[in-house]
């Protein structure tokens, strides 16, 4: 066994594996992968095989589809089988918030120009005569995805990573892993000890140990999930041609053929958590006793779908453990805070991915970034609150609902609240109807009295549409509250802290004190890393602020990029510092009344930030807003909220101050052409195709820079519009594609209304030469194409007037 | 000292190779050899080399070879007639089946298939859970009963040779006549059963094609050896399911097992993990086999086992 | 016509069996399965009382979570069950022949008991010697092939490879089943439902008169079976391969 090696790979199930593979056959040397047991023993060998393009997410589709190109190949290149069948796929639908959904996937899935069709139950039942189309009201079906075997998959992947060079190691198991002066990993294992570059945990079942190994806590626990074989067939057997895969997600089964006869799979409402404590090192290759009891509703739904299971004998009922994580995505890419140490694990479909996830990650680790954008993956979406007793409940109730429908304005209420603004009760008594952000409980909008707190799921507008358009109403005539306490607060201070910032974000930090910038950070090729937005405080104290959500991911960047010589000092001030933000036109009159100090106009201008009492609390006070209006960010230490939200309220009352909702919120910024992280501002786009081009200083160094001149070299590929739609009851939501003339010309990155203008608004990337405002062109929702035009940016008070009065 | 009683298997007027072993798990006992309904006399000197002090030729009145209760009566008279304190025999199928009838009628315990045997001390060990586990076991009884695995002891002839003394023993035993062999069916093709026989060459996938057996009996022939299949093998026809060594076939543990293009599954290996020793011969280097053979040659098999029944 | 099976609720030989103390194994985890042989018993007792009508009474001797095997030897059509129950997970087949003998008896003795031919966890192959025996009836153990005739039956077994012998017993009988009986059916989920509901009576060992101490047949000590250490490779072209293994053969191994 090599005792240097450029990437240690720990786990020889399907992920372990095909990254092994991926970066030997992508031209990395001493490239080592360790498997305790023996290939496949953990849940890949249990795996069903099921490999589709579905995903809600347009980037984890892409991923399916990367596999699904790599299986079609991989027993010519290797020459091991792979058991791959072509047998196409059905998903289908019994309800219209379903159906609704398909067409969400349906328009997602032409972005990228998948073959997928709508299909109605008569077309179904030709596809499938095996299936009982009652009540269906339809389906989608793409005709070029099937089945893998896996553990042969997994085997052909392993013959082709050991032709290109890797070193797989069996009957090795991980007994620590540490990190040296060097930054380099030692991992040690029972055959001795091995130093590398990077690490890669793939351990699947154990990942969650592997990762305490380097004092991580990450969300991944494992539920038994249960596929039925049956015995042979005859109308299965006779057939000539594969029958496709079938998921009703309304009944929670799927079906598909294995030889001459079936598989059916299922997610039963009472998902047994496995050795949640850990799973047991000497667990390999073995099935767990099936609890038919447990699934005999499942059973049942899929011999309602399919009638001649009933008459079918069970021949073999599987039962093993996989591993689930709080939303069902597994856990991939670089694991906060360390570095050179990657996640690839917390896989509930597995084999779907193992293919694509192989290649992408194999290139995020070799070039820094990775080729699509894996946000929806990413390990560090989930943030310090996804403990081990947080998993567990969210993990119960995230299983039966796999197949749930996907809605875009869901928020489910397991295992919450976590975290909370003080104001919280304050929030509540106004009748708030929380939404989740990154673990904090955040107003979505404030209902009526009287009416029920819940907003209904769906890809329509919903019983929040009428309230979230009063708040921003309410915000464009008199004043509201936000309550921003979640944004990511870092402190960024010392002697070389503002050329280090100066490095990293293509802006020129304020050379003034007070002065503020919109700051976005890019990665080494010149593309939206972080938006970030900072505050000199002074020469050498600089206060960053950046997306909630982002939170780790945005300072897992900074700390990598810290210099070494301790001239920078990163501090995180999120749990310290509350943010309220007040806005609207009567806003400074509410503010005057309560701050020892000037916030006229004059004094306070836009885009300044100031230290003033607000009451009794000192506060730092930032005169911008996400909403387009006049407003101020009212920074504060958190244990004063309480009193600075009192002082605003008393204030308040005369001018009618109401709370804001994220809804509104988002609405509004919409009509100003903000851009939002991972929507607009991803790994995909740089700031030049966009209206924050003017961020980007080409008098200096800067971390992107080169792709950035790159860019600016060859052309912008796309631009960032503003369209406004012709939307009926449904808005965009991003991903839409959009058309002109029959062609595709770009997507959608986010949308909705804009109560303010009164108009269905969607920011989307388009070829640059169908730009210009007034361009026709169809935007694609829910299935159906809609009118559009691009319209010039922003929509609501266009000079600005408002935000800088 | 008490008397060790050893059931004899003979075939063609010869002693099988297996009974010898059985013999030699005796050593240093008082060895009485028990033949059953044949000949004594033709094996005397054989029985004698390893280590028989008598050899009991046993009849009886009535029809022995249709009556395996009779038989069985005629053996546990014969294990009270001369106060035998062991019985020991081999598992093959008819071994098993005589010494079962035998523990029933005695009422004294017995243990089947057994690897290893201390008389003295009245333990056995055997595999227990499909050959993952081997257990010691402890016989309370005034007789212990056990029926060895084949070949599981390597036949060694005694030290000092054995007196050979044949006795003539009419059993006085009456047939329950609750059972009758009325027929024997027999396939002319004879083979050496894979579960007796003494070494296995097992071919797999890789054989690619059931004539492609051949190959592989032109090297049994020369070694005397019986011709096993894996799963795969036969999941792909190249062979019936009467060869398949393996968790759902068969399970033998000969002192020698060639795997010719196995790839080594855990539900083959399941099969045949007991083998003294096992030699595997693959194209694939990384086959999961070489991690569990004795002996490994990476290559073709059909380059390899001609080459290899040349030298035998 | 009434037909019994005796059925063993044994590891699945596919689990990994994790040793526990000097003789012991942990059983809560792994899968557990009615014995493969047991279940030619099974489909045949079924096979033959769908023909001639009648009733198929599973006998199970074993700890109480034997009553799973039992429900899916109901799901394949037994019609009842009776378990005997034991701590013991070893019981030798002594005892448990007896515990059989007295059930049966106390049930009303069947027409035919069907055994598999040897379990698959201690492979002893002779509990149903010592159930025929005392029960005064004909046993025919490895059985592959089956006719009934009246009170007659013949059955085949293998001997050595390529012989068959051809049995005539009369009933009541013992028969220890073995592949090639037949194709035991696969259960329907329906079949499964209606087991749940089919009737088990239990019976301490002890309410028999039988003492799971008295064992003449006593496990000291369970140990794995040790792993190869590593293989040889042998070096060079096809020839000196071949050459050098013949030799190691002969004269190291001593095998040849």
């Amino acid at each position: 066994m090599k005792t240097n090696a450029r990437a240690v790979i720990i786990g020889g199930g399907a992920i372990g594996v095909s990254v092994a593979y991926h970066l030997a056959k992508y031209g990395w040397k001493d490239i080592v992968l360790l498997e305790k047991h023996e290939l496949t023993s953990g849940s890949t060998w249990m795996a069903a095989g099921n490999v589709s393009f579905y995903h809600p997410s347009f980037y984890c589709t892409q991923i399916n589809m990367k596999s699904i190109e790599i299986y079609k190949q991989l027993e010519q290149e290797t020459g091991q089988s792979t058991g791959w069948h072509t047998t196409g796929s059905i998903r289908t639908a019994d309800n219209p918030g379903r159906m609704d959904e398909l067409g969400y996937y349906y328009s997602m899935n032409r972005c990228l120009g998948l073959d997928v069709s709508f299909v109605s139950p008569e077309e179904m039942g030709k596809l499938h005569p095996l299936m009982n189309t009652d009540g269906l009201l339809g389906g989608l079906y793409w005709p070029d995805d099937g089945d893998v075997d896996p553990a042969s998959m997994t085997q052909a992947m392993a013959k082709g990573a050991r032709k290109y060079g890797a070193e797989l190691n069996l009957h090795t198991r991980v007994t620590g892993i540490e990190q040296k002066k060097s930054g380099e990993w030692l991992v040690k294992t029972d055959k001795g000890d091995i130093t590398c570059e990077f690490v890669v945990n793939a351990a699947g079942l154990w990942a969650p140990q592997v990762s305490k190994m380097v004092g991580l806590e990450i969300p991944s626990i494992a539920i038994a999930h249960t596929h039925i074989l049956y015995e042979k067939i005859n109308a299965v057997e006779d057939r000539d041609i594969m029958l496709p895969l079938v998921r009703d997600p309304d009944k929670s089964v799927y079906l598909r053929q294995e030889m001459d006869s079936l598989i059916l799979g299922m997610y039963e409402a009472k998902g047994q958590q496995w050795k949640k404590n850990g799973v047991p090192w000497d667990y390999a290759q073995q099935e767990l006793s099936p609890d038919i009891d447990n699934i005999a509703d499942c059973i049942e739904a899929g011999m309602e779908r399919f009638p001649i299971l009933g008459d079918t004998g069970f021949k073999h009922v599987t039962a093993g453990p996989i591993t689930y994580t709080p939303n069902g995505d597994p856990l991939v890419g670089p694991a906060a805070p360390l570095k050179n140490f990657f996640q690839a694990c917390g896989y509930s479909f597995g084999i779907t991915q193992a293919g694509g996830i192989g290649h992408y990650l194999a290139g995020w680790i070799m070039n820094g970034e990775p080729e699509i954008d894996l946000w929806p993956v990413d390990s560090r979406r989930f943030g310090s609150h996804a403990n081990w007793a947080y998993n567990t409940e969210k993990i119960a109730d995230v299983y039966p609902r796999l197949y749930a429908t996907f809605f875009p304005n869901e928020f489910r209420d397991a295992a919450r609240p976590n975290r909370t603004s003080p104001i919280y009760e304050y929030q509540k008594k106004a009748n708030a109807v929380f939404g989740d952000y990154y673990g904090w409980e955040c107003p979505n909008y404030f209902a009526p009295e009287g009416e029920v707190l819940y907003e209904t799921p769906s890809w329509r507008r919903s019983n929040a549409f009428e309230h979230v358009g009063n708040e921003c109403r309410h915000t464009m005539n008199k004043a509201g509250i936000i309550d921003l306490t979640r944004f990511a607060k870092t402190k960024i201070s010392g002697p070389g802290a503002k050329d280090w910032l100066n490095h990293i974000t293509c802006q020129r930090v304020p050379e003034k004190d007070g002065a503020i910038a919109l700051s976005p950070m890019l990665d080494h090729k010149g593309h939206f890393k972080s938006d970030m937005t900072i505050t000199r405080v002074s020469e050498e104290e600089f206060f960053c602020v950046t997306a909630s959500v982002g939170k780790k991911h945005d300072q897992h960047w900074m700390l990598v990029n810290l210099p070494s010589d301790g001239s920078v000092q990163m501090d995180d001030l999120t749990y310290k510092i509350g943010c309220l933000v007040l806005v609207g036109p009567e806003s400074r009159k509410v503010l005057e009344k309560i701050v020892y100090g000037d916030v006229s106009n004059a004094a306070f201008k836009f885009s300044t930030s100031q230290q003033i009492y607000v009451g009794r609390t000192k506060c730092r006070i930032n005169r911008m807003n996400y909403v387009g209006e006049l407003g101020f960010e009212i920074f504060h230490p958190i244990e004063q909220q309480i009193a600075v939200y009192h002082a605003l309220m008393e204030a308040g009352r005369q001018f009618d101050l109401k709370f804001i909702g994220m809804h509104a919120m988002d609405s509004m910024r919409l009509e100003k052409g903000y851009l939002a992280w991972k929507s607009e501002m991803n790994v995909h786009h740089t700031p030049l195709e966009t209206n924050v081009a003017w961020t980007v200083k080409l008098d200096k160094e800067f971390i992107g820079k080169q792709g950035i001149l790159k860019q600016k070299e060859k052309g912008i590929p796309l631009k960032l519009v503003c369209l406004v739609v012709d939307a009926k009851d449904s808005d965009p939501w991003g991903y839409n594609p959009i058309f002109k003339d029959g062609e595709r010309i770009g997507m959608t990155s986010s949308g909705g209304y804009g109560h303010r203008v009164e108009k269905s608004i969607a920011l989307g990337y388009i070829k640059p030469e169908f730009a210009a405002p007034g361009t026709k062109m169809n935007v694609e929702i829910l299935g159906r194409e809609r009118n559009a035009q691009v319209v010039t940016m922003p929509l609501y008070d266009p000079k600005n007037e408002k935000m800088k009065s | 000292m008490a008397r060790t009683g050893i059931l004899i298997e003979i075939e063609n007027n010869a002693v099988k190779e297996t009974s010898f072993g059985v013999m030699t798990a005796a050593a240093g006992e008082e060895i009485y050899a028990l033949v059953l309904d044949d000949d004594a006399a033709l094996v005397k000197d054989k029985l004698a080399e390893y280590g028989a002090a008598v050899i009991v030729n046993i009849t009886a009145s009535g029809e022995l070879s249709k009556s395996p209760d009779l038989q069985a009566q005629a053996l546990a008279a014969t294990v009270k007639e001369y106060q035998l304190g062991t019985l020991l025999g081999t598992a093959s199928a008819t071994g098993r089946d005589l010494f079962a009838r035998v523990a029933a009628i005695l009422d004294e315990p017995l243990v089947s298939d057994c690897v290893q045997i201390n008389i003295t001390e009245k333990t056995v060990k055997k595999s227990h859970f499909s050959g993952k586990t081997f257990a010691t076991l402890k016989v309370k009884g005034s007789v212990l009963l056990c029926t060895l695995r084949p070949n599981s002891i390597e036949p060694v002839a005694a030290s000092g040779k054995g007196a050979g003394n044949i006795i003539e023993f009419l059993a006085n035993v009456a047939d329950p006549g609750l059972i009758q062999i009325v027929e024997i069916k027999k396939d002319t093709a004879a083979k050496l059963d894979l579960t007796e026989a003494p070494i296995v060459i097992t071919g797999g996938r890789a054989i690619k094609a059931a004539e492609n057996y051949k190959m592989l009996e032109a090297c049994a022939q020369k070694i005397g050896a019986a011709v096993g299949a894996s799963r795969a093998a036969v999941d792909a026809g190249f062979a019936p399911h009467s060869m398949q060594v393996g968790q759902t076939g068969k399970t033998v543990s000969p002192r020698l097992y060639i795997a010719c293009g196995v790839s080594g599954a855990v539900q083959h290996f399941a099969g045949m993990k007991t083998s003294k020793v096992i030699v595997a011969i693959n194209e694939d280097k990384d086959a999961p086999i070489f991690s569990k053979c004795d002996y490994g040659i990476v290559g073709d098999i059909f380059d390899v086992v001609p080459a290899l029944t040349e030298k035998l | 016509m009434k037909i019994c099976v005796c059925v063993k609720h044994v590891p699945d030989t596919a689990a990994n069996i994790k040793l526990a103390g000097e003789k012991g194994f942990e059983d809560s985890e792994i899968k557990f399965v009615a014995n493969p042989y047991d279940e030619y018993g099974i489909e045949e007792a079924v096979s033959i009382i769908e023909k001639h009508g009648g009733e198929v009474v599973i006998v199970t001797v074993g700890k109480s979570s034997a009553v799973t095997t039992i429900r899916s030897a109901m799901a394949m059509g037994a019609h009842r069950a009776i378990l005997v129950k034991t701590d013991s997970r070893f019981l030798d087949s002594d005892l448990t022949a007896k515990a059989l003998k007295a059930v049966m008896e106390q049930d009303g003795l069947p027409d035919i008991i069907f055994t598999g031919k040897g379990s698959v966890d201690t492979e002893n192959f002779q509990t149903q010697y010592r159930l025929a025996k005392s029960l005064g009836m004909s046993i025919v153990n490895e059985v592959s092939s089956l006719t009934l005739d009246g009170d007659k039956a013949l059955a085949q077994r293998e001997t050595i490879a390529g012989e068959k012998q051809v049995i005539e017993m009369r009933l009541p009988c013992v028969i220890g089943a073995t592949k090639g009986l037949n194709e035991p059916r696969y259960p329907k989920f329906p079949d499964i439902m209606k087991a749940k509901k089919k009737e088990i009576k239990e019976i301490d060992l002890s309410e028999l008169g039988i003492d799971a101490s008295q064992g003449k047949v006593v496990i000291e000590k369970l140990e794995p079976v040790p792993e190869r250490s590593g293989a040889k490779m042998l070096e060079g072209s096809v020839d000196d391969q071949t050459t050098e293994l013949v030799r190691i053969l002969k004269e190291d191994e001593k095998v040849l």
